[in-house]
């Protein structure tokens, strides 16, 4: 046991020798916080990078949920604790969604915290039931300007994710669809499966049916084509070139976090994101791996923030 | 009906859920209504603040009538100050200590100033009650359940 | 389609007694069990705890185990509930509503005997119902669209409103009052905040476990400090023979458990709310049926047996959605696909023909946890009563950290624990004025439920009422809505006028 453990240690610490030498970190256990509750959206992605987190580091990683108020009650929580790298934050495209959601936020999304690295990218998806007879983006929009104002459409809810891409292709192709809002990626599944919408706007946990047969997808809204669902076309082929909407993960620290800490642990990403576990667990949920530097993270969030500003806006849904 | 010889129970229990409808109607009233077809944020509201008013009245109304009131023997009693003070204050004890100074103290002042609030308890035993929960507390939770809790943070 | 279920099925036993996978079902269920009886301290929390643990498991082992503690949280669930009347669940706030009289009545052994037969029994049906009719249960379970729920819902709310004693306008009252503080939040259809003055803190509404520990908690501790000597008295006097359940006893609760274990399983079809309205409408099915039912709130054995076999055979019928099409129900079932995903198992259509270990080793799992639960709690049953001979003194302050740690848990917030305070004192102004708070939990669970399904509903056919009633599932429902009220009214009607002559003496209760 004794041995393992020193046989453990002379193997981290050849892998990370010039990063831990000079840093004495983590001594203690490292909080990652997630916005949602257990079961949610990043819950699977949060586990299998703590996990390797911890092996790696020889500390336990400890996941927890802080849920609530579209992601911003764990936001704010984060962004309030101390900037010592034991605070982690694991966020969603939600969070630079909610700073055009929420007028009454305690924090800035981009400013409050130290962006260290994506983690993850993945498409939305325009699901179809496969009995509605239609084979194709083409096919789908022709049947709507056929019965303008007739068609139904759900999305996973007001501000979430799929709800933009929904609003982005909307506006873009000018179609007269109803909007009906679910609570959730399960509840919009289950009703395109039941025919209560006619088309609906899910993420990746719609994969295994769409697997199955019983969901047909047709088209990612990603700028290139999901490796989840390499067959389908993008919104970019098949709608208007440069359509691009993805959802993407990231890991955040609060400000003014020590910049050896945030490089230390965006190279612990890197290194985690090619282990087979999170390979595997990845390919599960339908994310793609995509780690980067912190500034492209810190770039990457101003731009977001200020496209779903506007997508927002055009759509009329005011900040509370 | 006989004349509102004495406020009943019934009364308070009308009145009560009169004005509760009353101020839900007053805050959906801020909402937006919609139509029948797109249903605002304020039409469910609507209804069931007039439900309640509604079911409030009827409630006040039929109070002097029956003497449902005095079936099982339920009345008001005497305030109970000394246990609801200790209680309330013991709980909000453990809001305020238990993220700033840890589990432990949050603990040990939320069993303690609760348990005073008995009549038979005494100081001591209090005390001891209080001493015997913060161990099974911090055992249990921190170490058994891993709460994300510190149990110390003086 | 029998024979190879059955043939699926002892393949399922194989892989479930397995020594390390039935070590690990058992791991769960106790745990499950334990973690249950702690008011408060919910499934999630408990397997949230754990999930970690069950990385290194093996999945079959892993997902065993994860659901051993959730339905052996229920059994545990269910003993605070009948001797502390502490509820963290709404469903169980239905079984405190005969349970703790019993208690108080010294039969707090025989309620909790009746229980965990009742909890076997639904439990049983439900396993039986997902090994055979899953295929048929799902196509049922897409066309519940939302003027269904809707229906379903209404029914519900309606049952609910007449479960408690006393007066059914003060029910009315306190289901309505549920649904108002359900809209506490967030919009699901706009993303409106309501209800929340400003405090980002309520934008996802008010804790369901912070409002079930507030109005029977804290508001029971407010009520009974100081007040409950002589009951204690009684207490005391405990003896082994009244704990076990007489020969009458289970005669009286058998057919009650059946119709609780249909009912349950028909309610699981709708995700998420199942087991609460599983019990509610159990519940006030057997009260209606009842030739006494005036005995009801006062410590019907029936009042007990019904719902939990419904509850436990809804909460089985859980999975069935989850495990065939891979799109969870609720919370605890999206928690339970996630630690599939983290092995590397996409959960879907498809986990029965691609794991058939997973999935037949489940459902066979699921009958050895709840073998091994009944094993385990019989005998404990005497330790529990035992738990009433604390003095009043030392219980409640206990009992107040309890949930202090148990609320803070759920989401890792002490706002929910002031939330509880808040609602506690409010629920004792309640209790004082005769308003009995289950109804409460009733609307607040379903209310948001029910006004999203009326406003898809009303945008999906475009503003036409007709709809509930073109579509026959909906239908029934409010046929049975109908006949519920119908006879409420005949009964009410009749009692008037048998009552008129003998008016000067006072007749109590429904």
């Amino acid at each position: 046991m004794k041995l393992s453990r020193i046989v453990l240690s002379v193997i981290l610490l050849c892998g990370f020798a010039q990063s831990s030498q000079a840093l004495d970190y983590p001594t203690k256990f490292v909080r990652l916080i997630i916005p949602f509750p257990p079961g949610g959206g990043s819950e699977a992605q949060a586990r299998t990078l703590a996990m390797q987190l911890s092996k790696m580091w020889n500390q336990q990683v400890i996941v927890e949920n802080r849920p609530g108020a579209g992601t911003t009650i764990g936001a704010a929580y984060v962004a309030n604790s101390a900037p010592d790298g034991y605070t982690l934050y694991l966020n969603s495209v939600s969070h630079t969604v909610a700073a055009s959601l929420y007028s009454n936020l305690r924090y800035d999304p981009v400013k409050s915290f130290t962006p260290i690295s994506r983690l993850s990218t993945s498409p939305f998806i325009l699901l179809v039931n496969p009995s509605l007879g239609v084979n194709s983006m083409a096919d789908l929009l022709a049947l709507a300007r056929s019965k303008p104002g007739k068609l139904n459409y759900g999305t996973t809810g007001v501000g979430a994710g799929p709800y933009l891409a929904a609003q982005m292709m909307v506006a873009t192709t000018k179609i007269d669809a109803r909007h009906v809002p679910f609570n959730g990626s399960g509840p919009l599944l289950t009703a395109v499966l039941g025919n209560v919408v006619d088309f609906g706007f899910g993420d990746p946990s719609a994969l295994p049916s769409i697997k199955a047969g019983t969901l047909k997808a047709l088209g990612v809204t990603s700028i290139k084509r999901s490796a989840i669902l390499p067959d389908v076309p993008t919104f970019d082929e098949t709608i208007q070139k440069g359509f691009d909407m993805a959802n993407w993960s990231s890991i955040l620290a609060p400000a003014n976090t020590p910049p050896e800490i945030v490089n230390f642990i965006n190279q612990s990403i890197a290194t985690a994101v090619k282990s087979p576990e999170m390979i595997k667990a990845f390919a599960a949920q339908g994310f793609e791996p995509a780690p980067s530097s912190p500034e492209e993270l810190r770039e990457l969030m101003i731009s977001e923030v200020k496209k779903y500003h506007d997508v927002l806006e055009a759509a009329g849904v005011k900040p509370q | 009906m006989k004349p509102f010889a004495r406020v009943s129970r019934d009364h308070y229990a009308g009145g009560l859920v009169a004005l509760i409808g009353l101020g839900t109607i007053a805050q959906a009233s801020r909402y937006d209504l919609g139509t029948r077809e797109m249903m605002g944020s304020g039409f469910f509201p609507m209804i069931l603040g007039s439900v309640l008013l509604a079911v409030g009245v009827l409630i006040f109304v039929s109070a002097g009538r029956a003497a449902a009131d005095r079936h099982e023997g339920n009345d008001l009693g005497a305030p109970e100050w000394r246990g609801w003070v200790c209680i309330i204050a013991g709980m909000s004890l453990f809001i305020f200590l238990a993220e700033r100074r840890g589990l432990l103290p949050a603990t040990f002042a939320c069993v303690f100033v609760s348990a005073l609030g008995d009549k038979n308890s005494s100081f001591k035993s209090a005390l001891v009650l209080a001493a015997g929960m913060s161990v099974l507390g911090i055992a249990l939770f921190s170490y058994g359940l891993k709460i994300p809790l510190p149990v110390l943070n003086w | 389609m029998f024979a190879t279920a059955i043939a699926d099925l002892s393949h399922g036993f194989g892989v479930a007694f397995q020594p390390h996978n039935f070590l690990a079902c058992l791991v769960g269920v106790l745990m499950g069990n334990l973690v249950g009886v702690l008011p408060g301290m919910g499934v999630m929390a408990a397997i949230s705890i754990l999930l970690p643990v069950t990385f290194s498991m093996p999945p079959v082992a892993a997902i065993l185990m994860l659901a051993g503690i959730y339905y052996g949280a229920q059994y545990g669930g269910a003993i605070c509930s009948i001797l502390l009347n502490l509820p963290c669940h709404p469903p169980h706030a239905v079984t405190c509503l005969d349970g703790y009289p019993l208690t108080q009545q010294g039969k707090g052994g025989t309620a909790l005997g009746i229980t965990m037969m009742a909890s076997f029994v639904g439990a049983s049906f439900g396993i039986t119902e997902m090994i055979f009719f899953a295929p048929v249960l799902v196509r049922v379970a897409l066309k519940f669209g939302p003027p269904e729920i809707c229906s379903l819902m209404l029914l519900g709310l309606l049952a609910g409103s007449t479960l408690t004693r006393g007066s059914p306008l003060k029910g009315v009252a306190m289901t309505t009052l549920g649904l108002t503080l359900g809209l506490v939040g967030s919009d699901a259809l706009n993303g409106t905040e309501r209800f929340t003055f400003g405090l980002l803190d309520l934008a996802d509404g008010i804790d369901v476990v912070a409002l079930a520990l507030g109005l029977f908690g804290i508001a029971e501790f407010l009520k009974s400090v100081n007040k409950i000597v002589p009951l204690h008295a009684s207490r005391a006097k405990l003896r082994l023979r009244d704990m076990r359940p007489s020969r009458a006893d289970i005669k009286a609760a058998s057919i009650p458990m059946l119709r609780g274990t249909i009912i349950g399983s028909l309610c699981a079809l709708i995700p998420g709310t199942g087991p609460t309205i599983a019990s509610f409408i159990s519940y006030a099915t057997e009260k209606k049926l009842s030739k006494t039912p005036e005995r009801f709130g006062r410590g019907a054995i029936e009042g007990v047996a019904a719902p939990e076999a419904s509850t436990h055979s809804a909460v089985q019928g859980d999975f069935i959605p989850t495990m065939s099409l891979g799109i969870p129900g609720d919370a605890v079932m999206a928690l339970l696909l996630a630690a599939l995903t983290i092995q590397g198992i996409s959960p879907g259509p498809q986990l029965i023909s691609d794991h058939p270990d997973i999935f037949w080793g489940l459902i066979a799992s699921f009958w050895v946890g709840n073998i091994l639960l009944v094993v385990l709690n019989v005998p404990l049953i005497g330790l529990w009563v035992k738990l009433l001979t604390v003095p009043y003194k030392y219980l409640y302050p206990s009992a107040l950290f309890f949930v202090c740690v148990g609320v803070y848990s759920t989401n890792n917030d002490l706002f929910q624990v002031g939330e509880t305070l808040a609602i506690g004192i409010a629920g004792y102004v309640l209790l004082t004025l005769g308003f009995h708070p289950a109804p409460i939990l009733l609307g607040f669970v379903l209310g948001p439920r029910f006004e999203e399904n009326l406003r898809r509903t009303m945008l999906i056919s475009r503003g036409d009422f007709a709809v509930f009633v073109e579509r026959p599932i909906s239908a029934v429902f409010l046929a049975l809505c109908v006949i519920l009220i119908g006879t409420q009214i005949y009964l009410k009607w009749r009692k008037d006028s048998v009552e008129e002559p003998s008016a000067p003496a006072p007749i109590f209760d429904s």
